[in-house]
């Protein structure tokens, strides 16, 4: 299994992401590669929290044209990741 | 902000310096704080949030710093004047500024100190009743004589005559420059007015005119100086040929009726009369100053007091740029020449400090006469400048307003009506 460190890229901050903090969700960029069971485990050792549950979607990359070049953005993925009521991740209190 | 909420404390550092400590309640600041964000977030573009819709956590992480520096600014903006009108301060600058709160926090409040600089608080008395060195203006008969023989040198008129000019005598001459043959650009002249003795053309040309009569023709070798403006021509010899067109003799218009009327007296005795008036009315104002100067003199020496160096270094600032502007023109002031701004504002401060304690003494005592100007006096003195500078009165008014001189005549004539109420309450010493 992959390095925790690298599974998980980034939080996702956004209108709709920010929204879902309030029902005790947090949302990440993960590694295209990694499947639920490694996200959890990975978010739980990172942040020392306890994962409920673990909905992932991959977002496709799309074709960035300029000019006559073209170009493939990559595609990835993104984990909403339920915490046990009361645990909370730092960075999501104030990016 | 409600000025109640403020907690303020002065402190006297000296009798014209004050210290102010204000402290601006947790609530206001946090009422600052919310608004500042608010208006904020309607503004700011954030990836991932639509315009206006970015939660304050994220706003407060990203912005904190810029958004306390600018609310800091507006609640000493706002609590500084409700400080100085709770405790009837008038400064005579801008404060000087102190942050205690070392950092601003939601929650807490928020203190800071003013240092500002204030009128001396004077209490003068002994104005009323002042005895002064009264003179009794009188124009004596010599007076009236010597003023009559100027206004008829200033109406002094020429006369042509058949004789040889001498110094005094208006030359009319036509002229022309030669070097060798060939005659010299731009020194040509027709009908040229000449008053001999006064040396307003080339050196030598005087010289050539006096004892020439009318029709006369002439030469003289002239040499331009060194330094004249036209640099091919500069040191040079020419040939100047001259032809007198005529001579005129300066006459004084005979002290005669026709005289009188012709500076709009009825007769003699009328001339007579309104020079006596005019000198007299000279003497007056000269003697009023002297006396406003006794009276200056006299109130600052029996009232001690300090003057705040802001309002000092803005008066010098005035003296200054009055001096240096004289310079720029040419007129100097014999012992300014080559003076540094360092030396010459030494130089003048002790005008500055003389002016400022004049205007504190006036001003005090206006304040204590509750002596008011009104704007339709105002209004009226405006006016009267307008008619003397022959513009009209709303342009001159619109640039006094825009100059913001409105104020400084408003001042005048304040100070006026204080020396008339001195004067008129003085007697003689």
């Amino acid at each position: 299994m992959k390095n925790s460190y690298s599974i998980i890229k980034s939080p996702v901050i956004t209108e709709k992401s920010t929204a879902k903090t309030a029902e005790g969700k947090v949302v990440f960029w993960v590694d295209v590669d990694a499947n639920k069971n490694d996200i959890k485990s990975a978010v739980e050792k990172i942040f020392n929290v306890k994962v409920l549950d673990v909905n992932t979607n991959r977002v496709p990359g799309k074709m960035k044209r300029m000019g006559k070049h073209a170009g493939q953005k990559p595609t990835r993925k993104k984990a909403y990741i339920s915490l046990r009521e009361g645990d909370k991740i730092e960075i999501f209190e104030g990016v | 902000m409600q000025k109640t909420e403020l907690k303020i404390s002065v402190e006297e550092l000296s009798p014209v310096k004050k210290r102010l400590d204000i402290t601006v309640p947790a609530e206001a600041v946090k009422r600052e704080l919310d608004s500042a964000y608010k208006s904020l977030r309607s503004s700011v573009n954030i990836a991932g949030f639509r315009k206006g819709a970015v939660p304050m956590n994220i706003l407060k992480a990203r912005f904190s710093g810029h958004v306390h520096e600018d609310v800091v600014k507006k609640l000493i903006e706002n609590a500084y004047p409700h400080a100085l009108s709770e405790k009837a301060i008038q400064p005579v600058d801008a404060p000087k500024v102190e942050i205690k709160t070392e950092a601003l926090e939601e929650g807490k409040e928020f203190a800071f100190s003013a240092v500002v600089e204030v009128s001396p608080a004077l209490v003068i008395d002994g104005y009323m009743g002042m005895k002064l060195d009264k003179k009794a203006i009188e124009v004596t008969d010599k007076d009236v004589e010597d003023g009559i023989q100027k206004l008829r040198e200033v109406k002094a008129g020429f006369k042509d005559v058949e004789r040889p000019a001498k110094d005094g005598d208006l030359v009319v001459v036509d002229f022309e420059g030669f070097m060798g043959n060939e005659p010299v650009k731009n020194t040509k002249s027709v009908d040229y007015p000449v008053l001999l003795g006064e040396k307003t053309l080339l050196p030598g040309f005087d010289e050539a005119l006096r004892g020439a009569s009318k029709g006369e023709d002439k030469e003289a070798n002239i040499s331009f100086p060194d330094n004249y403006s036209e640099k091919t021509l500069a040191g040079k010899e020419a040939r100047f040929k001259m032809t007198v067109k005529a001579v005129k003799e300066k006459g004084l218009p005979e002290l005669t009726v026709e005289f009188a009327k012709s500076v709009g007296c009825e007769n003699i005795e009328g001339l007579v009369d309104k020079v006596k008036k005019e000198l007299a009315d000279v003497k007056e104002t000269h003697d009023k100053e002297r006396l406003k100067n006794e009276i200056l003199d006299k109130l600052i020496e029996a009232h001690p007091f300090d003057v705040p160096d802001a309002m000092v270094n803005r008066y010098l600032g005035v003296i200054l740029n009055r001096v240096i502007d004289g310079m720029k023109q040419g007129s100097y002031n014999p012992g300014d020449q080559g003076l540094s701004i360092e030396e010459l504002k030494g130089k003048y401060r002790d005008m500055a400090v003389r002016q400022v304690k004049e205007d504190v003494v006036l001003d005090t005592i206006a304040a204590k006469e509750k002596l008011e100007v009104s704007r339709e006096e105002t209004e009226k003195a405006v006016r009267s400048i307008a008619e003397s500078r022959g513009v009209s009165f709303e342009s001159l008014m619109g640039r006094i307003e825009k100059e913001g001189a409105l104020e400084i005549i408003k001042d005048g004539m304040k100070h006026e009506k204080v020396f008339d109420i001195i004067l008129g309450a003085s007697s003689a010493a």
